[in-house]
């Protein structure tokens, strides 16, 4: 019975956590037997990671503010 | 403020008497709105034990629930099908354990938020034509009125020092001007998603769709 | 060892605490938001969690999370790209948007609420954690499992079997799009109800119709003679339920079937407890679609639970999911399927409990059968708001009161803020035999969905016109939905005609027997069954003294249960909240703890 704590949040978590989330549609493709989605699913990562990055522009976030 | 009034004035006769289901969402929207404020203040009320203010704000809590069910009950009452009901997350103005200081930041935000409520649902009033809608929103502008009273009297008692706790109204109308920025960059921001999310809808539907039907249909049970 | 489940959803969300392999703590987010359903990442119901756990999160020994969300991007993406090409745009639009900017970066976001590494955060599949919950309280060593739900990642319906000490093992599983669940949400919203609240209320209105249109729906859901089952392409779109604002489910096919989607505004003529006056064609034909859905959803359910015996020969069948809150359908179960008993956990779609119970069991805390904790939410002082209510004049609630109530400006508010339990049982039953309508709030609040004896109404189940000021001025629950009768286990046998559990963790159905009809009215359905839910006494023992000296003292096998909420809110969960039912509604007397509240209307 494993009993180590998970630990507090580290610098920099959230780009492992982004990358790891990615890495897993891309896995979960081959799982579900859905291969072909992969172009499309490329192309939504990439939409997804431009917002993120608009989004920390101060003058830029409202304008996507619907996808946060 | 007297944009969005302007602008209430002259969207509701457009808008609101002609489409039912437009009208059924909004009211339901105010409703939610309404719920939302009565949550607000039980949240704050869970860290008060003075037994005189806790029967105040309950009884204000106890106004904004009947606003939030008349809302809802008006809004059911509009259009064959039922309003989409929005559920957002719950963003605490009060975060629990953040003391008399905490306190007396939301009963400002609370003031401040009771006098746009006003302003809102006196240009409704006077916009929508007769009806039960009317009614509810007559009815509770003037509640929303004694709440300006009520939380500016539980602001003053919190914060003695009135240049203070005007700064603390200040602030808050500042936060929400900087609101009003993002709710205008959400209507275009929505537009644009829409935008390019159709285009590649459209494309990958062209490309895409067939595998996944044959996906879907391929799984005999 | 302190395992976190979180759970989040079309269903509502919910967090759980597992200590040392046994439930400690569980709530659901819509307790704490006031949103019932609320499908959030459960920020309120974790921290809750914590605050019996003692510790901030970083202490914990893990986190388990219900539902992958890399896998059910896959299934949303091919939902939206795979049905209905072109006309999905709006679907796809809110799916995408929602997945683009929250969804898939939930661990993410999960990690910052919680302020935990990331990488700890792990994934469990919905209807593993399902299985994993719906064994709690079976009080068996082996079984198989039925979850019967709507969607997980791909999954919609699941056979398992499960032996104490191990986790559960997936037999079979069916995958979307055939889904008895998701089939049933479309329904709902087909007769003016909304699609996951509406399930329950789906299920009560098919009581009251005749099933004239199963033959339509058996081209819609084949069920097969080997228990499978299948939805047959091109009748229902059901990526249109993916995110909300929800579009109509179905295509021109299903609605050449069964018609155009029912007036939301349109009563329903029908009244638990009464025979109907006249009915419409049209809200006759309504209330036919359900009762036809729900014969071919029984059948389906048969099918399954057949099949489960046979895949596992196990002599006990646990039931999870959505559609485990069918009680008619798992009375058939229970009648039909040949297994020694049908168990229905107090959570069928508690998530969170069985992603936290899967992890644990992964890392050697066995998963048993024993009692679940039925009431594993938060807890609050009713002193300070019983001070309160002192100091309130009724008058200025009136014009507050939800619609329809009888005046309370010049009523007398009797505040008692601490009574021993002899004397406080003594005018609650004196209470409930003057026909008053009393709210009970004890302790923590419930794990599960609905009131089992800490957030509760009761009522006398002898008194018609009190059991529809109940439904009509308090719950504003549909008029046709039966009621609960809350009944002593010992008292069960008299009033059903067939063999029927004696214990239970949600209503129970079984047919009623001639002694029922006469005593509990409403919580006789119309199809005849009697719904009750037996009280143990060693889980709720203030409750059952309560039932005891209420037969005791009247005669009557039991008390009318329901929900302690109003309208579209969920159930109570502070004294508070209950204080704002009894203000606006026609709750007479008010218990919060030890204390008493009573209305005197002049």
């Amino acid at each position: 019975m494993s009993d180590t704590p998970v630990g507090a949040r580290p610098r920099g978590a959230s780009l492992r956590a982004i990358f790891a989330s990615a890495s897993g549609v891309l896995g979960a493709l081959g799982r579900n037997r859905v291969g072909w989605a992969a172009p499309l699913v490329a192309v939504l990562l990439v939409v997804a990671i431009l917002v993120a990055v608009l989004a920390l522009v101060p003058a830029i976030a409202p304008f996507v503010y619907p996808l946060l | 403020m007297l944009l969005r009034r302007a602008m209430i004035r002259l969207g509701v006769p457009l808008l609101w008497r002609r489409i039912a289901q437009v009208q059924a969402a909004r009211l339901l929207r105010f409703g939610i709105t309404e719920k939302d404020s009565e949550w607000q203040i039980l949240h704050a009320l869970d860290d008060v034990d003075d037994p005189a203010t806790r029967a105040r704000v309950l009884q204000h809590a106890l106004e904004e629930s009947h606003h939030a069910a008349e809302f809802t009950r008006v809004s059911l009452n509009v259009a064959e099908r039922l309003p989409p009901k929005p559920l957002p997350p719950r963003a605490p103005i009060y975060e629990t354990g953040s003391g008399v200081e905490g306190l007396a930041g939301f009963a400002a935000y609370a003031n401040v938020g009771e006098v746009d409520v006003f302003e809102q649902f006196d240009a409704y009033a006077a916009g929508i034509g007769p009806g039960e809608a009317r009614s509810v929103f007559r009815e509770s502008k003037l509640d929303e009125l004694g709440h300006v009273g009520l939380t500016r009297a539980i602001l003053d008692e919190l914060v003695p020092d009135k240049r203070r706790a005007d700064w603390l109204v200040t602030k808050v109308r500042l936060r929400r001007a900087w609101d009003v920025w993002l709710r205008f960059g959400k209507t275009l921001g929505e537009i644009n998603t829409t935008l390019v999310l159709t285009a590649l809808y459209l494309l990958a539907g062209l490309l895409f769709g067939w595998p996944a039907w044959r996906r879907l249909v391929g799984e005999k049970r | 060892m302190d395992i976190l489940g979180l759970s989040s959803g079309e269903l509502g969300s919910g967090a759980s605490l597992v200590r040392d392999g046994a439930l400690h703590a569980c709530a659901r987010e819509e307790r704490f938001t006031r949103q019932r359903l609320d499908p959030n990442p459960p920020r309120f119901a974790a921290e809750h969690c914590l605050r019996q756990a003692g510790h901030p999160a970083a202490g914990l020994s893990g986190i388990a999370v219900a539902g992958d969300p890399a896998d059910r991007f896959t299934r949303v993406l091919t939902g939206t790209l795979g049905q209905g090409f072109p006309l999905m745009v709006p679907a796809f639009v809110r799916s995408m948007s929602a997945w683009i900017g929250h969804h898939l970066w939930e661990r993410d976001s999960l990690s910052r609420l919680l302020d935990v590494d990331p990488a700890a955060i792990q994934y469990r599949a919905r209807h593993r954690c399902l299985s994993a919950a719906a064994v709690q309280g079976s009080g068996v060593d082996e079984a198989a499992i039925l979850v019967v739900d709507t969607i997980g990642e791909w999954t919609t319906t699941t056979i398992a079997r499960w032996k104490e000490g191990g986790a559960p093992e997936d037999v079979e599983r069916f995958e979307y799009p055939h889904s008895l669940g998701l089939l049933s949400a479309a329904v709902a919203m087909l007769l003016g109800l909304r699609p996951w609240e509406g399930l329950a209320p789906l299920w009560d209105l098919a009581a009251w119709g005749r099933p004239t249109l199963t033959s339509r729906f058996r081209r819609v859901l084949q069920v097969h003679e080997d228990g499978t089952y299948q939805i047959t392409p091109g009748f229902l779109r059901f990526a249109e339920l993916f995110e909300p604002p929800y579009g109509d489910p179905w295509t021109g096919a299903f609605t050449d079937l069964f018609g155009a989607p029912r007036d939301a505004r349109r009563p329903w003529p029908f009244r638990a407890g009464e025979a109907p006056a006249v009915v419409d064609t049209e809200d006759q034909r309504h209330a036919d679609i359900a009762a036809s859905l729900q014969v071919v959803i029984e059948e389906a359910m048969l099918g399954l639970a057949r099949r489960a015996k046979a895949k596992t020969g196990a002599a006990h069948l646990c039931v999870a999911g959505a559609l485990a809150g069918n009680a008619s359908a798992i009375l058939r179960l229970r009648r039909e399927a040949g297994f020694a008993s049908v168990h229905v956990p107090a959570d069928p779609t508690g998530l969170s409990a069985g992603a936290a119970l899967l992890l644990a069991a992964e890392r050697g805390a066995p998963l048993s059968g024993r009692a679940p904790q039925p009431f594993g939410g938060r807890a609050w002082p009713a002193g300070r708001d019983l001070a309160a209510v002192a100091r309130m004049d009724p008058m200025w609630w009136q014009r507050f009161r939800r619609r329809g109530t009888a005046p309370v400006r010049d009523a007398r508010i009797e505040v008692t803020p601490e009574l021993d339990d002899d004397t406080l049982l003594a005018q609650v039953v004196a209470d409930l035999a003057a026909g008053r309508i009393v709210g009970w709030l004890e302790g923590a609040f419930e794990s599960g969905p609905g009131g089992l004896a800490h957030r509760v109404l009761l009522a006398d189940p002898r008194d018609l016109a009190v059991a529809r000021r109940l439904t009509e001025r308090v719950t504003g629950a549909a008029a046709f939905a039966p009621t609960t009768l809350l009944t002593r286990p010992e008292a069960v046998a008299a009033l059903v005609d067939e063999p029927a559990p004696t214990a239970g963790w949600v209503p129970l159905a079984a047919h009623a027997s001639a002694a029922a009809r006469a005593a509990a009215l409403t919580a006789v359905h119309a199809d005849g069954t009697l719904r009750y839910l037996p009280v143990d006494a060693a889980v709720a023992p203030r409750m059952a003294a309560l039932l005891d000296r209420w037969s005791a003292s009247t005669g009557a096998p039991g008390l009318l249960l329901a929900d302690l909420r109003e309208a579209e809110d969920p159930l109570a969960a502070s004294p508070a909240d209950a204080l704002l039912i009894f203000m606006r509604t026609e709750v007479d007397t008010l218990v919060l703890d030890q204390g008493l509240v009573r209305k005197e209307l002049p």
